[in-house]
């Protein structure tokens, strides 16, 4: 690739001073995993690499108590999954970066990186949309909180603006009452990329659910979430008849896409299960 | 247009005129002659271009060389500072844990990794961990024992 | 002796695991150019124009190879290809396939290469392609090759019979007894057909050459090939060498499996490097893999013909194995497609059109298992038809039919050394014990058990040589050109000769293949290694043990017939009254004893009728396999697999017990994920982000095997490196029946898949 350039802004105003400036051919580099890799393979010829990996202050885990957690967008995908804070306050986030492709992948791509490529089959965008998490990203003209559940707006599209970048992940306090469960379905090697993947994630008091969230990825362009069958539960006890009811209107829904890993038939089928699945093992979290 | 990187690889410091644009693979077989690190798939899924860099296992055909300036890179000749065989690589020998011997050193190096994090792995955990270290020659049981007698030394 | 040459049971074992295997990867040559490819995007073409002038533009660049050098007398035969000549070095007229070299670059580095071959210009026409078996073969379809150029004595066990204006690469026929009084005198017939996609092999080490010419016009190749007098063979015709100035050097590789058997991209390299005046290495990245050379699609049309006792009666089986763009070896794999089809059973009537078909895709050729486990999904599921209509268990069912000792098979040869029973008693066993893992079965799990098993052949008639060299210290050079790729072989042979000569292991080495130094062996595949090397590398050390005594007798005032070889050295018998192997060699000042061998099998199928001897060994091999199946998703998560074979005498159990369950893993990919994806003709998944092969999480716990060997003095090693791919899919496939009572008949057996079955059968 001739005249490539690296840029390392020292903060992040600098980085977006520069995509301000340089307009189209400037690709940010996070983690590198999908960068690196689609550049290698020819398919991104940038004139420039805007490596975030010399910005002080953005890979950080932190809980504030009525806010949630932070994290910031250089942390790896390893240290989401590792973080005892992480697995405290908020196990289904763990599992969902767990399972994504290796450890040696979880171990360079990023947190930031993960939602600004908004790969369909993504395991971290599909949880963090049932989470209500929040996407903060700063531009030259300042910082503004785009939630998780309107980020991703197509196949590898964002809401993000050509200067803006990600900076930090806000996953919001639940109390402690929240049980989640991440579970991924493959349809051929155990290192396949999802056919089907479901988070949810359950508040229950007295045994009557508050809140049910439950997000569907690798299914379509972005998470699917249904907010109006989701209300079904709440007010309610998330009886089995109830469970599957929420599972069926998912499948209904839901206009799944065709791939390697499965046709959009065999999809259906599958969000139908996986939804009552992941429901029952969010419930059977104790 | 050639930029100048700070390397260590191994123990070793070097200053290495790469392209901007050069992954960690190239630059460490190309430039730097480390010929245990392999290149099988180009895309982060085989492990057989497998580094641990401050430790950590990484992919090196998915990192631009600038990525890791500075940071101590270790791959199968740097295990040990005199070069004699690391308790790792005599139990992947007296296993043999290996065929083509194509991906054994992304195998060694994800195992040092492995028990570097979880000193006592139940077999499982091996398994989950090096998932994403791929065999095509099928040595998977053989690699298991090597990893438990590995897990024993140590 | 080193401290890790004690730890290991590999000669080569330090290497491996310090990274210092000797790939020709690693490998430079002064003055080296880099080489890239340029591809037809289309299926099928005709090429009308090629300018290479734009490439060109990037410094570093010094030439490009197209056809028009081919035609200008670079080279004398454009085409190549072991059993036809239907390979063009680079494209000629046309493009036959998405993917297919059309002009290559060499340059300075790599990248530039590749950059370069992006620019040169081609303008193409482009034709109707055919892209499956059923297109290939329909009445009037568009054909791949006009013409063949087929080589009458190519292989004395191959005589491609095809017919000139199809798509017909090689009819192979077998015939026994009288098919129409088989069925008419069943009480029982199943019928079924079945399909299984293109594969490919996924080297860990993609294809690799280093080409060199010199100024004195001869040639030498590092290349990864499993078969380097073949590809001397090759190169020496197309650049009118004589095969003395022909070099083909083999280090070792990084895996083969077939795929690196036969003339690949050694041609093109050497003409790149001879019109370039330099070295030249090519690498190929991964996606070129999958486009360079495949396993096939397969076709297969099976009917079976049984008595209400069980007894096999009558087979007829067609089978059509999509060869892609180039014949490769493919009229070989249609034949031994074709006679495996009868299964290892007594079967007394049989009718069997093994045919290999042409297609506008990647060619496709050699690959572990070579046929086996395809038609073994047919047979062994036939098998399990008639037992669950007759109401016999299918083990029970197997024992009744399969041939023992003394049975002829259907090619009409006497069967020796099958240890059949033996081995279905073993898996019967293996499968009757539980997993390790007794986990609650939730209630949409479904547990089953099923068996399969399979007969592998050697190419027959074959030859291995090797050259036995003592050296004036009694140390030993074994020189063969068995290829080491994994499989042991290195540490393998130096254990024969050790043995042999009564030589300690760590005093003797291998001389690696180099066609200028190791005498012929036909190739390092079809699992025949051990047995044909072996029996030569033994040959070899008979004559130079004979030479050791004959040479000690004067020393020892002995006849030769009164010593033997002991401790290295050589002894009258009984006493201790003796003298080493250097002594010897000094007292008649020969400096080196050269021992030589050749072992040669014989055997061949008559045309027509495919009568004769298929194998001069056979190879038997058992699986079970246990699973569960979800039946909410269709997903099948394997729970145990059982895997056995008989080896023979047992050289290296360690090694033996890494191929069985290596080729068993082969075959799990093969049955549960493995599949090339194409969209008219160009291949949609050539990355393995996108080509799943089983990873540890994909193979069981549970995993066991059992190698029955032969203890007598006489026993002769029998190959096995590919016996565990073949019962793997069809003891797979008859689990899944035995759980949920959905059979399927194409691989691999997706969720998608099960749960469709699954559907039909709740209808």
């Amino acid at each position: 690739m001739p005249d490539l350039d690296i840029l390392k802004p020292k903060s992040v105003s600098e980085a977006t001073g520069f995509l301000r400036d340089l307009g189209d051919g400037v690709k940010v580099l996070a983690g590198g995993t999908a960068v690196v890799l689609l550049c290698h393979m020819g398919l991104l010829r940038p004139r420039y690499l805007l490596s975030l990996g010399e910005i002080p202050g953005l890979d950080y885990i932190r809980f504030e108590p009525g806010v949630g957690l932070r994290i910031g967008a250089m942390t790896t995908h390893r240290a989401v999954e590792r973080s005892p804070l992480v697995r405290e306050r908020c196990p289904l986030l763990a599992q969902a970066f767990h399972a994504v492709a290796n450890v040696r992948v979880r171990n360079q791509a990023t947190v930031g990186g993960v939602m600004a490529e908004a790969d369909y089959a993504s395991d971290p965008p599909c949880a963090l949309a049932a989470l209500d998490a929040q996407v903060v990203a700063h531009s030259p003209r300042g910082t503004r909180t785009i939630p998780v559940t309107g980020f991703v707006t197509g196949f590898y599209e964002t809401a993000l603006m050509p200067d803006e970048i990600v900076s930090e992940i806000l996953v919001p306090d639940r109390g402690g009452g929240a049980r989640g469960a991440y579970v991924k379905f493959v349809t051929r090697s155990s290192e396949d990329r999802p056919c089907v993947a479901v988070a949810a994630l359950i508040e229950e008091r007295d045994g009557i659910c508050e809140r049910l969230g439950v997000a569907v990825g690798a299914v379509a362009a972005t998470p699917q979430r249904f907010v109006h069958v989701e209300q079904l539960a709440h007010g309610e006890r998330l009886s089995a008849g109830l469970v599957r009811e929420v599972a069926k209107q998912y499948a209904g829904a839901i206009d799944p896409i065709d791939d390697l890993r499965g046709s959009a038939w065999y999809r259906k089928q599958v969000i139908e299960v996986l939804v009552r699945r992941t429901i029952e093992a969010a419930g059977a979290v104790p | 247009m050639l930029i100048e990187l700070a390397l260590n690889v191994n123990g070793r410091d070097h200053k290495v005129a790469v392209r901007a644009d050069e992954t960690l693979l190239q630059v460490l077989r190309d430039r730097l002659n480390v010929l245990s690190v392999r290149e099988a798939c180009g895309v982060g899924m085989c492990g057989s271009c497998t580094v641990l860099v401050e430790g950590r296992p990484l992919s090196a055909c998915l990192l631009l060389a600038f990525q890791v300036e500075g940071k101590p890179l270790v791959t199968v000749e740097g295990l040990t500072p005199d070069g004699a065989l690391h308790p790792i690589q005599e139990a992947y020998l007296t296993a043999s844990g290996f065929q083509c011997s194509f991906c054994t050193p992304g195998f060694i190096l994800a195992t040092k990794a492995l028990l570097g994090e979880f000193p006592d792995p139940t077999d499982d955990e091996i398994r989950e961990y090096l998932a994403g270290n791929l065999c095509r020659c099928g040595s998977y049981i053989k690699i298991l024992q090597a990893v438990k007698a590995a897990k024993e030394r140590s | 002796m080193t401290a890790g040459d004690r730890l290991s049971g590999y000669v080569d074992g330090l290497e491996r695991v310090t990274g210092r295997v000797p790939y020709v990867l690693n490998m430079s040559r002064p003055g080296m150019l880099h080489a890239a490819i340029l591809r037809s995007p289309y299926p099928h073409a005709r090429i009308l124009s090629i300018d290479p002038g734009p490439a060109f533009k990037i410094p570093g660049v010094v030439t490009v190879l197209t056809r028009e050098d081919l035609e200008r007398g670079l080279v004398a035969v454009p085409r190549f290809g072991s059993i036809i000549r239907d390979q063009p070095i680079v494209s000629m007229e046309k493009a036959h396939y998405a993917g297919a070299p059309v002009a290559a670059v060499a340059a300075t580095d790599r990248e530039t290469a590749k950059e370069a071959a992006r620019l040169i210009e081609v303008q193409y026409a482009e034709l109707p392609a055919v892209t499956d078996i059923e297109a290939a073969i329909a009445p009037g379809a568009p054909v791949v090759h006009e013409t063949l150029d087929i080589r009458t004595k190519a292989f004395p066990d191959v005589v491609p019979d095809q017919s000139s204006g199809t798509n017909n690469c090689n009819h192979f026929r077998l015939r026994r007894g009288d098919i129409d009084a088989g069925f008419a005198e069943s009480e029982l017939v199943v019928e079924g057909i079945y399909r299984m996609p293109g594969t490919q092999h996924v080297p860990m080490e993609t294809h690799v050459v280093i080409a060199e010419p010199s100024v004195n016009g001869s040639l030498t190749v590092w290349a990864a090939t499993q078969t380097p007098y073949l590809v001397r063979a090759q190169l020496a015709e197309i650049f009118d060498l004589p095969e003395s100035r022909v070099r083909v050097i083999v280090p070792t590789l990084g895996s083969g499996y077939g795929a690196k058997t036969y003339p690949k991209l050694e041609a093109l390299v050497a003409a790149l490097a001879m019109k370039a005046g330099a070295p030249v290495k090519l690498v190929l990245d991964r996606d070129e893999e999958f486009l360079t050379i495949r396993k096939h699609d397969a076709l297969i049309k099976i009917k079976t013909g049984a008595r209400r006792d069980g007894t096999l009666l009558a087979r007829k089986v067609e089978l059509w194995w999509d060869a892609g763009a180039y014949a490769d070896v493919s009229p070989r794999f249609a034949m031994f497609g074709g006679f495996y089809a009868p299964g290892p059973y007594r079967i007394p009537n049989v009718m069997v059109d093994s045919h290999a078909v042409y297609t506008n895709k990647p060619p496709a050729g050699a690959f572990r298992g070579y046929a086996a486990p395809e038609v073994a999904m047919a047979y062994e599921t036939h098998l399990e038809m008639v037992a669950e209509q007759l109401g016999i268990d299918p083990i029970e069912l197997r024992s009744r039919n399969i041939l023992r000792a003394g049975d002829r098979y259907a090619t009409g040869e006497v069967m020796e050394d099958l240890h059949f029973p033996e081995l279905l008693d073993d898996v019967a066993r293996a499968l009757a014990s539980a997993p390790e893992r007794g986990e609650p079965l939730l209630p949409h799990a479904r547990r089953g058990k099923g068996a399969a098993a399979v007969m592998m052949a050697t190419i027959t008639p074959s030859t291995s040589a090797a050259v036995i060299k003592i050296n004036g210290d009694g140390s030993v050079h074994v020189l063969s050109s068995s290829v080491e790729m994994g499989q042991g072989s290195r540490t393998t042979l130096s254990r024969i000769a050790a043995d042999a000569l009564t030589v300690p292991l760590d005093r003797v080495a291998i001389v690696d293949p180099d066609t200028d130094v190791t005498p012929f062996d036909l190739t390092s595949s079809a699992s025949r290694g051990t047995f044909m090397m072996g029996c030569a590398v033994l040959a070899a050390a008979d004559d130079a043990k004979d030479q050791l005594l004959g040479s000690a007798a004067e020393l020892l005032e002995a006849h030769a017939a009164d010593l033997e070889l002991r401790d290295g050295g050589v002894f009258v018998k009984k006493t201790s009254r003796g003298a080493p192997f250097s002594d010897i060699i000094r007292s008649v000042r020969a400096g080196t004893i050269v021992g030589r061998g050749t072992f040669t099998t014989k055997g061949g199928l008559t045309p027509g009728t495919g009568q004769g001897i298929a194998s001069a060994q056979w190879h038997p091999c058992t699986a079970g396999v246990e699973v569960e199946v979800d039946t909410e998703t269709g997903a099948v998560r394997i729970l145990k697999i059982h895997v056995n074979t008989y080896a023979g005498k047992l050289i290296n159990r360690t090694s033996t017990e890494l191929q069985l369950e290596g080729a068993a893993i082969f075959g799990l990919g093969a049955v549960m994920m493995e599949e090339m994806v194409y969209d008219n003709g160009r291949l949609l998944n050539p990355s393995l982000a996108d080509y799943m092969i089983p990873s540890f999480l994909d193979v069981p716990a549970a995993f066991t095997t059992t190698i029955i060997e032969d203890h007598d003095e006489h026993a002769v090693p029998h190959g096995l490196g590919e016996n565990g791919v073949g019962p793997i899919p069809a003891a797979v496939a008859a689990a899944v029946y035995d759980a949920v009572g959905v059979r399927l008949n194409e691989w691999p057996l997706t969720p998608e898949k099960v749960l469709r079955a699954l559907r039909q059968v709740e209808r």
